[in-house]
C-alpha cells in the first residue's frame, strides 16, 4: 500500500449504511445491505460478472437510484451529498463517472467539445471553459490530441478523452467501471497508468476492473462484490485464479482447414496480402497482431463471410461456429436456454443444452432473459448459444473481452474440450494469457502477411520476443 | 484586409447559405439559373466536403430524384406543339400525346430538385452532425444535442446490422421470408435501444439535464462568414426583387419552345452563391 | 467593403471601365434600320387576318404613318375586340379575340390558344414565338392569328393576299365573311418612338447592368438596372426560335449563362477527377 497525501484524512468520502437496492422488475436485490466506507487514495473493486460491481459504481453519482429507478433502502453519502435525493447534475460536479463502452458514451465528435461537455452543462463561463479544458487535457499528457476528431482515436485514447472529459469538472471522487475491457493491452495499460497518475497527484479513485495487475501495486484498499455483498478484503486475497497449465496435445490427423495465398479484405480493400496457414482437427491456432493486422478478416474469410480477393480457403465438412466481436447484441430470444436450442436446432445436432450451459457456468441463469444480464453473463451465454452443436471449425474474435477470471477458466475449459471432440479453433486475441494458457500455436499477422512464432517466449502484439517490462510502462 | 477563411465556416452562415441557393433555385422555372445553381453548389460541396465522404449516393439520389421528376412530366402533361410520341388516349393519365415542350418542362423540374438538393447537400455533407447544434437557434439546442448524439449512434447501426446478420447467419439462419428476418432485425433493434439507454446514461452522468447551459463553441461569425452570408442574402433578394419588378424570371415552354430569357443580372446572383467555394483554410479545416 | 473588393479584383474595374466604352459607342450607332426609314403619311399598310376556331376569318387592313408599328398597335387599331395578357420579356400574348374563348382561366389556354404568325412583305405565314407587343410589322406585312389545338404544330389561317390590295386610299373597306365594319384609325400616335426607343435604351441598359453588377450591387441598384435591361432581352429573341427577330445578335444574358455554367461545370469536373485520382 503506498502513502498518498490525504486532503481529509478523517471524513471518507463515500459512506454507506444499510443499503439494499433491487432493479426493477427484479427478483433479487442487486446490492444487500452493504455497509461500507471509502477514503482518499486506490480503491479496487472486483468480483464476479454480475456480482454487483456496476450497481455499486452507478450509486456513486446517483444513476442509481435516480436514472434506473427501482427500490432502495438505508443511507449513503458521497463528497458530502446523498446520492439518493440529490439531483444528478450536483452530484456530477463532484462524482465523475467513466463507462465500459468506449464509443458509446461520447456525446460530440471533437476532442475539445467533448471534454467540455460537462462543463457546458454546468453553465461555466466560456474563458473558464477553456482554461479548465487545457488543464485536464495537461493533466493526463494528452494535449496532442486537442483538435483530432474521436471517430479518428483508439480505444485507449478515447478513454483518456473521458477521463479528462470528468477531470475538467475538478471532481472530489473519480470512478471507473471496467475502463479496459473494450481495449487491447497497449490502450489499457495506457488508461490504467493515466489512472494511476491522477491517483498520485491526491484525488480519490475508485476502479472496477478485471486487469488488475498493475493496479494492485498501487491500491489502497479492495472491495470484493459477490451477489451483492461487499467485503473489503486485503490485496493479497486478489491473486485469484491461477492458469491451468499448459496444453499439450499432438495435432490429430488431417487437416481441417486451409488457406493458399490468401488476399482478402472488407470492400476490395486487401487487409490480408498472402497468406497460407493450416490447421488440423483438434488443433488451437492463435492470432495475434495489432489493430488492423487483419485478425478479423482473416477470421471472416475462414467463415465464409467474405469472399477471398484471391487464393484459396478449405473448410471442414461440417458447422463452422463464429463468435464476433460483440456478441451480446445477437441475443434476442426470452431465455438463454432457447438461444442454445435455436443452435441445436439449425445444426441438426442431437445433444442436449445442458451441456453448454453446465460448461459455460449458466445453469442458474438458463431461465433467464438474456439481454437482462450483465455483460460478462451475456458473453457466456453468447458463447454457449454460439458453440453448441460440436462444430468443425470455431472461431472465436476476443472471446474474452470484459470476462471475468471464472468465464476466462469455463471458456478454456469449452475450448479444451471441443478439441478434445476434434473441432478445429482459431482464436484472435490480444489476451497473452489466454493464448499461453490455449494454444498450440501462435500466429503473428503483420502487414498482411503470417508468421508464426513461439508462444512460450511471450509474444506481446508488437510481434518482437523479448517478454514485457517489469513494472510500468 | 485579408478576406481568405482561416477556419471553417460557421454552421449557421452554412444555414444561411442553403436556404438562400434553395430559395434561389426553387423560386424560379428557369432552367438556365436552375442549372447556374446546381453548378454553383456542387462547387461548393467539392470545394468542402469532409474527407472520407463520398458523393456517390448522393449522385445516385439526385438522377433517381430528376428522372423520376422528368419522366412524370413526360408521361402526365400532355400540351405542346412539338409531338414526339402519342399514347392510346384511353390509357389511364399516360394516354394522349407526347411533347418536346413537357421533356422540357419536366427537365427543368427534375433540374429544380437537383439544385435544391445540392443546395442542402453541404448540411450534412461538411458539417459534423453535431455542429447541428451550433445551428440551432438558442430556444432549440438542447434538440440540437438530442439530434446529434441521435445521428451518432445511427451512424453505429450499419455496423450493428452487418455483424449480427453474419452472426446469425453462422449460427444457420437463412432469409427465407419477411418473418425470418425478425431474426436479424430484433436483436438490431434491441442492441440499438440499449445502446441509446447507455448514451442517455452517461449524459446524465455528465450533467446534462434541465438547468442553464453555456457554449464552448462561440458564435461569433468571422469576417469570411459575414462575407458568405452577406452574398447569399443579396443573390437571394435580387432573384425575389427583380421578380417583383416584372422582370421575366420564370420559363414555361408552352405552347411552344424557345429559348428562355436569361438576365445578366441574375446570372451574376447566382454566381455570388460561389463565394463559399472560392477558397477554404488550408489547415485541416 | 465595396472599395476593398474592387481593389482586390483590379480586372473588375477594367471590364467596368470597357463596358461604359462600348455603352457610350453603341448609343451613338444607329440602333435600328428601321428607325431612319421615311414616314410617308398613310402610305404605310399592314393586312389583319384573323381565323377563328369555327373557320369563319376576319380580315382587316390598316394603314399607319411611321415605318413600322408593333403588333399589338396594329390589332388595337383594327378595331377587332380582343384582351390579352402580358408575359414580361414575352411580351403582350392574345388571350382573346371577339369574345373566343369566353373564359379563361390560364392564357394561353390549355386545350386551344391564340397562335400569332407574320408575314414579310407578302411571304408565306411565319409562326411568332414573341408577344405582339415585341413584333414589327413595316409596309406589305400582315399579321395572322388562328385559334389552335395545344397539340401539334399550329396551322397558319388563309393568306393575307388580297386583305389590303383593294384599298387605295387611306381608309380601306373591310372585306370578307363575318367581318364586323369598324374603321380603323389610320392615324394613331405615332408610332415611331416605340419602334426605336427599345433599341437605343437596349446598349445604356446592358451597360448599366454589368456596371451594376461589378459593384456588388445591393437589391436597389439591382432592380434599377435590371427593369431597364428587360427590353433587352424582348427586343432580341435568342437565334433559333422560329419567327422574326427584329434586332438579332447573340443575347448578352445567353454569353453570360454560358461561359459562367461552362466554367463552373469544367472546374466541378476537375476537382471531381483529381479527387478520384488522389484516392486511387
Amino acid at each position: 500500500m503506498t502513502a498518498h497525501p490525504a486532503t481529509n484524512t478523517a471524513q471518507p468520502i463515500v459512506r454507506i449504511d444499510g443499503l439494499t437496492y433491487r432493479y426493477p422488475g427484479a427478483a433479487m436485490p442487486s446490492l444487500r445491505s452493504i455497509d461500507l466506507e471509502i477514503g482518499p487514495g486506490l480503491t479496487l473493486v472486483i468480483g464476479g460478472s454480475g456480482g454487483g460491481k456496476s450497481t455499486l459504481l452507478r450509486l456513486l453519482d446517483g444513476l442509481v437510484p435516480q436514472f434506473h429507478g427501482g427500490r432502495i433502502s438505508g443511507s449513503a453519502t458521497v463528497a458530502g451529498l446523498d446520492p439518493l435525493r440529490t439531483p444528478i447534475p450536483r452530484l456530477a460536479q463532484r462524482v465523475g463517472l467513466v463507462f465500459q463502452d468506449v464509443e458509446t458514451q461520447s456525446v460530440y465528435g471533437s476532442v475539445e467539445r467533448e471534454v467540455a461537455f460537462g462543463l457546458e452543462n454546468a453553465a461555466v463561463t466560456r474563458t473558464e471553459m477553456h482554461d479548465r479544458v487545457d488543464e485536464a487535457l495537461a493533466g493526463l499528457s494528452i494535449e496532442h490530441l486537442r483538435g483530432r476528431r474521436l471517430s479518428t482515436l483508439s480505444g485507449g485514447e478515447r478513454q483518456r478523452v473521458q477521463l479528462a472529459a470528468v477531470l475538467a469538472m475538478r471532481p472530489e471522487l473519480v470512478a471507473l467501471d471496467e475502463p479496459t475491457s473494450q481495449l487491447d493491452p497497449e490502450g489499457a495499460e495506457a488508461v490504467l497508468a493515466a489512472c494511476r497518475g491522477i491517483v498520485r497527484a491526491g484525488r480519490a479513485m475508485v476502479i472496477a476492473e478485471h486487469r488488475l495487475e498493475s493496479l494492485l501495486p498501487a491500491a489502497d484498499r479492495l472491495l470484493l462484490v459477490e451477489e451483492g455483498r461487499v467485503d473489503a478484503t486485503a490485496p493479497a486475497a486478489a491473486r485469484g485464479v491461477t492458469a491451468a497449465g499448459r496444453r499439450h496435445s499432438a495435432v490429430r490427423d488431417g487437416l481441417a482447414w486451409e488457406t493458399s495465398g490468401l488476399a482478402a479484405g472488407p470492400a476490395g480493400s486487401e487487409v490480408l496480402a498472402s497468406v497460407s496457414l493450416a490447421g488440423g482437427a483438434g488443433e488451437v491456432v492463435a492470432l495475434i497482431g495489432p489493430n488492423g493486422s487483419g485478425k478479423t478478416t482473416l477470421l471472416r474469410t475462414l467463415a465464409g463471410l467474405i469472399p477471398p480477393l484471391s487464393g484459396t480457403v478449405r473448410r471442414p465438412a461440417g458447422r463452422t461456429a463464429y463468435l464476433p466481436q460483440n456478441p451480446g447484441a445477437l441475443l434476442h430470444l426470452p431465455t438463454v436456454r432457447a438461444e442454445v436450442e435455436l443452435t441445436l436446432r439449425r445444426a441438426g445436432a442431437t445433444e442436449s443444452p445442458e451441456l453448454m450451459l453446465g460448461t459455460f457456468g449458466l445453469v442458474g441463469l438458463a431461465n433467464r432473459y438474456p439481454r437482462d444480464l450483465s455483460s460478462g453473463e451475456r458473453q457466456r451465454a453468447a458463447l454457449a448459444a454460439t458453440l453448441a452443436g460440436s462444430p468443425a471449425l470455431v472461431l472465436l474474435d476476443e472471446p474474452t473481452r470484459g470476462m471475468d477470471a471464472a468465464a476466462r477458466s469455463s471458456l478454456a475449459a469449452a475450448v479444451r474440450s471441443l478439441t478434445e471432440r476434434g473441432s478445429a479453433v482459431v482464436v484472435a486475441t490480444h489476451d497473452t494469457e489466454l493464448a499461453a494458457e490455449l494454444a498450440d500455436r501462435t500466429i503473428a499477422l503483420r502487414d498482411g502477411r503470417a508468421v508464426e512464432v513461439e508462444p512460450e517466449r511471450g509474444a506481446t502484439d508488437a510481434g518482437d520476443a523479448a517478454p514485457a517490462a517489469e513494472g510500468t510502462r | 484586409m485579408n478576406l481568405v477563411p482561416r477556419a471553417p465556416i460557421a454552421p449557421r452562415a452554412w444555414l444561411v447559405w442553403s436556404l438562400a441557393a434553395v430559395t434561389v433555385g426553387l423560386s424560379t422555372d428557369n432552367p438556365v439559373y436552375r442549372g447556374l445553381v446546381a453548378l454553383v453548389a456542387l462547387n461548393v460541396l467539392l470545394t468542402w466536403l469532409r474527407p472520407g465522404r463520398r458523393l456517390r449516393p448522393l449522385a445516385l439520389m439526385l438522377l433517381v430524384a430528376a428522372g423520376t421528376a422528368a419522366l412524370v412530366n413526360v408521361f402526365a402533361s400532355h400540351t405542346g406543339a412539338d409531338l414526339l410520341a402519342r399514347l392510346p388516349g384511353d390509357w389511364p393519365l399516360v394516354g394522349g400525346p407526347l411533347t418536346l415542350e413537357s421533356v422540357a418542362f419536366g427537365g427543368t423540374v427534375g433540374l429544380g430538385l437537383v439544385a435544391a438538393l445540392l443546395a442542402v447537400a453541404p448540411l450534412s455533407l461538411v458539417l459534423e452532425p453535431y455542429d447541428v447544434v451550433d445551428a440551432m437557434p438558442r430556444p432549440l439546442e438542447r434538440t440540437g444535442i438530442a439530434v446529434a448524439t441521435s445521428l451518432n449512434l445511427v451512424s453505429g447501426f450499419g455496423r450493428t446490422f452487418t455483424a449480427v446478420r453474419d452472426a446469425q447467419r453462422m449460427r444457420g439462419w437463412r432469409p427465407r421470408g419477411l418473418r425470418s428476418w425478425n431474426e436479424v432485425l430484433v436483436p438490431v433493434l434491441l442492441t440499438a435501444i440499449e445502446d441509446s439507454v447507455v448514451l442517455a446514461e452517461a449524459m446524465e452522468a455528465r450533467g446534462f439535464g434541465a438547468g442553464r447551459r453555456t457554449s464552448y463553441a462561440s458564435r461569433r461569425w468571422s469576417r469570411w462568414d459575414l462575407v458568405v452570408v452577406a452574398s447569399a442574402v443579396t443573390a437571394a433578394a435580387s432573384f425575389i426583387a427583380l421578380r417583383l419588378a416584372g422582370v421575366p424570371v420564370d420559363w414555361y415552354p408552352y405552347p411552344t419552345l424557345f429559348l428562355p430569357p436569361i438576365n445578366p443580372v441574375l446570372v451574376l446572383a447566382c454566381l455570388a452563391l460561389s463565394l463559399p467555394g472560392l477558397a477554404r483554410p488550408a489547415r485541416g479545416g | 467593403m465595396i472599395g476593398r473588393l474592387i481593389r482586390g479584383v483590379p480586372g473588375r474595374a477594367a471590364a467596368l471601365g470597357v463596358a461604359l466604352v462600348v455603352a457610350a459607342l453603341a448609343s451613338l450607332a444607329p440602333a435600328s434600320p428601321l428607325a431612319q426609314s421615311c414616314a410617308a403619311a398613310g402610305s404605310n399598310r399592314a393586312a389583319l387576318v384573323v381565323e377563328h376556331g369555327d373557320g369563319s376569318t376576319v380580315t382587316r387592313c390598316v394603314s399607319f404613318d411611321a415605318g413600322t408599328v408593333t403588333g399589338e398597335w396594329l390589332l388595337d387599331s383594327s378595331g377587332v375586340a380582343w384582351s390579352g395578357q402580358s408575359y414580361g420579356g414575352f411580351g403582350q400574348a392574345v388571350c382573346a379575340v371577339d369574345a373566343e374563348p369566353a373564359h379563361f382561366s390560364t392564357c394561353p389556354g390549355k386545350d386551344s390558344y391564340w397562335a400569332a404568325f407574320v408575314s414579310r412583305g407578302g411571304g408565306a405565314w411565319q409562326f411568332a414565338s414573341v408577344g405582339i407587343s415585341s413584333l414589327t410589322l413595316a409596309d406589305g406585312d400582315a399579321l395572322g392569328f388562328r385559334y389552335v389545338p395545344t397539340v401539334g404544330s399550329p396551322a397558319p389561317p388563309p393568306p393575307a393576299a388580297g386583305v389590303c390590295a383593294v384599298a387605295a386610299t387611306a381608309a380601306p373597306a373591310p372585306a370578307t365573311v363575318g367581318g364586323a365594319g369598324a374603321t380603323p384609325p389610320a392615324q394613331a400616335t405615332p408610332p415611331a418612338t416605340v419602334g426605336a426607343s427599345p433599341a437605343t435604351t437596349d446598349a445604356v441598359a446592358d451597360a448599366a447592368a454589368s456596371a451594376g453588377v461589378a459593384v456588388a450591387a445591393t437589391a436597389g441598384v439591382a432592380v434599377a438596372a435590371a427593369t431597364a435591361g428587360a427590353p433587352s432581352s424582348a427586343a432580341s429573341p435568342p437565334p433559333g426560335a422560329r419567327g422574326p427577330s427584329p434586332t438579332g445578335g447573340i443575347d448578352q444574358g445567353l454569353l453570360l449563362a454560358a461561359v459562367a455554367g461552362g466554367g463552373l461545370a469544367g472546374l466541378a469536373l476537375l476537382r471531381v477527377v483529381a479527387a478520384r485520382r488522389r484516392r486511387a
